[in-house]
């Protein structure tokens, strides 16, 4: 009988090897994954905290040049009176001269350019146009900029401005932050303002700058201002319409709002949080800039950062689990291969249970265990069967040896009664039969006594004792020609002589052996 | 060469026996039970060996030991036989023409060790 596919030892085997090289494998990819996505993590936080460091420069160098610009340009028209052409020209050098600077302000209070002229305000920006700028008329009907609160602000406070971004509607058609700084003329002793240098950044020129500074593939740069607006964000749709405060209610994630408290609070740092919308673990390194009051976060997604070290271990997994089948159909083909002997042996070991030692068992081709059990196998099948040979040989000569003793016993005239040594008898030859006309099963195990009777011997009357037969068998001596009469089945009785012989085995005597020969002359 | 030995016994079952050991130890058996078979395989196919009993079914050993010795004096015979006789008788009449004299009652390995002593390889 072979064993089931699932429960030979091969699969058995293969099935172990499998589990334990499965299980190694698995705990030793799992714990290398942990390792190295902890290294790569630590690396990408080092990173972002370095590209949130070299946006906030980038950022401050930018947005600190146009501030220091318009503060000295402000200053510059404090010191001298101007034409409105000449205003015009300082607008328009101070655009030429920024590549930062997208547009440039200059706005007066009533009177304060020329005494002739109630309001002067012009609007100078850079242009796709063939003439690469545009000259704007802020007193024309539809810009009254006397009237409008970014200038207002600007004066009333008397001091610089940062904007929100915003859509620069009617302006430049662009998103972009404004600062303003107002310029004074001393009147007595005090310093009234009376315009506004404001110089205007253009959003898609601070993108370009964050860019630079994103260090892979998967992170980004957002980049908000004081009251959390956002100025840059990975998606163009969030600038100016969302704040940190409703991109945090709209994720689900108020980590971005404690990010903000934090810039708010000039402190820097990091979190990592969960998007909820769309569900995302997020790493995110916060840093405030030094002017404006804004803020920078360069965040990654941790599992688009972990891609190629997920792709990678997908692929050593599949190819370590095609490894492992291949190793199984290895185990399973070597093991068979090794262990089909065992099989023939098995069936075997049957035909030898069913006596059949002429089994075939095939010669070992190997010297490895299996080989040796084979060899062994088929020497214990060799000694059975010469046992077995031997144990026929012996049952047959003892068969062939009584059946010739049988046949001398029985070929013997004289009646032979061979008995026990209570005198029972325990065989008798045919003779007995013949003459006595008792069976041989009438006769079994009955005292000699009842078919024969000791006579007196010649000379006198009086017969033995009853007991000389038994004492003689205990005394182990032969009694010769003893005179006793047999009595037969019909009652006749017949003179015969005895002889009894003592039964010995190894000086033991074990019963006797009583011979009658008829004698004619008593009868 | 494989070395070829007669067996003779009225008996099949003994016959049968012989057969069995004597061509697992290698050797090429013939087995008879009458003294004119054994007489013919001794002209057609001499044997290296005879192994015989002394009750056949047509004669006794005597004459067959007495026969072979006629045809085929030096092939040397091997008397197996049951205790009906004593050794000494046996030793008496026949002990001369005979290599062996083993009792039945002897083990196969007992008459396979007397087989070699008197075939060498």
């Amino acid at each position: 009988m072979r064993p089931s596919f699932f429960n030979s030892l091969p699969v058995r085997l293969a099935g172990l090897i499998l589990l334990l090289s499965g299980l190694t494998l698995l705990v030793l990819t799992e714990l290398n994954r942990r390792a190295v996505e902890r290294i790569l993590l630590e690396q990408a936080e080092v990173q972002a905290a370095a590209a949130a460091s070299a946006v906030v420069d980038g950022l401050d160098t930018v947005i600190g040049s146009v501030e220091r610009l318009a503060r000295f340009v402000a200053r510059d028209l404090e010191g001298r009176p101007l034409t409105a052409a000449e205003v015009e020209k300082v607008a328009r050098n101070v655009v030429i001269d920024s590549p930062n600077i997208y547009g440039c302000v200059i706005a007066f209070e009533p009177r304060a350019l020329e005494a002739a002229t109630e309001r002067a305000g012009l609007y100078v920006h850079r242009s796709t146009t063939v003439s690469r700028f545009v000259v704007r008329d802020l007193t024309a009907p539809d810009q009254t900029y006397w009237t409008r609160d970014w200038y207002r602000e600007v004066i009333d406070k008397a001091q610089a401005v940062w904007s929100e971004p915003f859509f620069d509607r009617g302006g430049t058609d662009r998103n972009v932050v404004r600062v303003a700084v107002p310029f004074f003329r001393t009147v007595g002793e005090d310093r009234v303002p009376i315009g506004i240098v404001a110089a205007l950044i253009d959003l898609d020129w601070l993108r370009r700058l964050a860019n630079v500074s994103e260090f892979s593939d998967t992170s980004y740069t957002i980049i908000f201002s004081r009251t959390g607006r956002l100025v840059i964000h990975p998606k163009p749709n969030y600038v100016i319409a969302e704040t940190l405060e409703t991109l945090a209610e709209k994720t689900n994630t108020p980590e971005l709002v404690t990010i903000q408290q934090n810039i708010v609070a000039k402190r820097q740092g990091a979190l990592r949080y969960t998007e909820m919308v769309p569900p995302r673990r997020v790493h995110a390194n916060y840093k405030p800039t030094k002017v404006a009051g804004w803020g920078v976060i360069v965040g990654y997604d941790e599992a688009e950062f972990l891609k190629t070290q997920r792709d990678f271990r997908r692929i050593t997994v599949v190819f370590l689990g095609a490894l492992l089948a291949v190793l199984a159909g290895v185990v399973i083909f070597v093991t068979r291969f090794a262990l089909q002997p065992l099989g023939q042996l098995a069936v075997a070991a049957d035909e030898i249970a069913r006596q059949n030692l002429d089994c075939k068992v095939a010669e070992p081709k190997r010297s490895d265990e299996v080989g040796l059990l084979t060899r062994s196998f088929r020497s214990m099948r060799d000694a059975l069967k010469e046992q077995h040979l031997e144990r026929r040989w012996a049952s047959q000569s003892l068969e062939h040896q009584l059946h010739y003793n049988r046949l001398i016993i029985n070929s013997i005239s004289d009646l032979v009664f061979v008995l026990t040594k209570s005198l029972n008898i325990s065989r008798i030859n045919p003779a007995v039969v013949r003459l006595t006309g008792f069976t041989e099963v009438e006769l079994l195990k009955t005292p000699l006594g009842r078919q024969v009777r000791l006579m007196p011997p010649s000379g006198s009357t009086n017969p033995p004792a009853p007991d000389t037969l038994i004492v003689a068998l205990k005394d182990g001596r032969i009694m010769e020609d003893i005179p006793v009469l047999i009595t037969g089945k019909d009652g006749a009785e017949t003179a015969a002589l005895l002889t009894l012989v003592p039964l010995r085995d190894n000086n033991r005597v074990v019963g006797g052996v009583v011979t009658l020969r008829v004698v004619p002359s008593v009868e | 060469m494989t070395k070829h030995i007669l067996t003779i016994d009225d008996e099949a079952a003994i016959l049968d026996l012989l057969r069995e050991a004597l061509t697992a130890a290698g050797f090429q058996v013939t087995g008879v039970s009458t003294l004119e078979e054994a007489l013919r395989v001794v002209r057609d196919d001499p044997p290296n060996l005879i192994i015989t009993d002394l009750q056949l079914e047509d004669t006794d050993g005597f004459e067959v030991i007495d026969h072979l010795k006629e045809v085929a004096p030096a092939i040397p015979i091997i008397l197996l036989t049951g205790m009906l006789f004593d050794a000494e008788v046996i030793r008496g009449p026949i002990g001369k023409k005979i290599a062996a004299y083993v009792e039945k009652t002897a083990s196969l390995a007992r008459i396979l060790g007397e087989v070699k002593r008197h075939l060498p390889s």
